[in-house]
């Protein structure tokens, strides 16, 4: 059975060393500090563009009969956010997040992660005259400890 | 061996099924909208009030913020915006998420239903 919070003990992790270590991804994030430029919920703002976003939509506990947690299910928005009236940069930085993400079964340190993308992500915003816009998807993700 | 059928109950069964079915879907449309109101995060008389079921048959759709001037930026409190403070907020995926146990349910007894026609 699993034991823990995993999305923040199995998931956050897992979603962060497998996008700040990924040297295509980085190569295409601004600055000299790359990883600065793949946030999550709480570290909003401040960042240039383009940057890669992740936050966890909707987390649910799957429980087997007595109450025991078998694992947990949880959505998580991932995106690019680019500047421009042009979807290019930020479909090559999606393209390279969903090729990380998506259909993978693996073992981590901290327990076992399978993840889908759901659904896209896809819109533009307007801010002060300049175009943002957001491309990624929701991933879903199961994760359980190992002991 | 020779199978003598006395009681034919498949077509009333088939009749039933699908509006059965179709009201299944509709329960779970209307109870996801619920759920996603009670969620909205921000602003909660324009996004709560522009948040609503929309039922086709066996199709159902919860939108939310879908006019100019309505809470047309519902897609922002979701997903979040690029500037300062444009946090994400989500309240249709965790409705959403939710209604997936809540579908099963309502469409396994929207079937027995049918079954008992």
């Amino acid at each position: 059975m699993s034991e823990g919070i995993e999305t923040v003990d199995i998931i956050d992790p897992w979603l962060w060393s497998t996008l700040s270590t990924d040297a295509t991804l980085l190569g295409m994030l601004p600055g000299t500090d790359k990883t600065k430029s793949i946030i999550s919920t709480l570290a909003v703002g401040g960042v240039p563009a383009p940057y890669v976003a992740f936050f966890c939509s909707s987390p649910h506990d799957i429980l087997a009969v007595g109450g025991e947690r078998v694992d947990v299910e949880a959505l998580y928005t991932v995106k690019a956010v680019g500047e421009g009236a042009s979807w290019n940069t930020v479909k090559t930085i999606a393209r390279r997040i969903d090729a990380l993400l998506h259909k993978k079964d693996l073992d981590t340190p901290n327990g076992h992660i399978s993840s889908r993308r759901d659904l896209v992500i896809q819109y533009a915003e307007v801010d002060a005259g300049t175009q943002f816009r957001h491309l990624g998807g929701v991933y879903r993700i199961r994760a359980y400890s190992t002991p | 061996m020779a199978v003598r059928v006395k009681y034919n109950r498949l077509p009333k069964v088939i009749a039933r099924l699908r509006p059965e079915c179709e009201g299944g879907v509709a329960k779970t449309t209307r109870r996801i909208c619920a759920i996603a109101v009670a969620k909205v995060p921000v602003d909660k008389t324009i996004l709560a009030r522009n948040t609503k079921p929309v039922v086709d048959g066996l199709h159902g759709e919860v939108r939310s913020g879908i006019y100019r001037g309505h809470g047309f930026y519902a897609g922002f409190v979701e997903f979040g915006a690029a500037q300062p403070g444009g946090r994400a907020q989500p309240y249709m995926i965790p409705a959403a998420h939710a209604g997936e146990r809540v579908f099963v349910v309502d469409l396994t007894a929207a079937i027995r239903r049918a079954c008992k026609a």
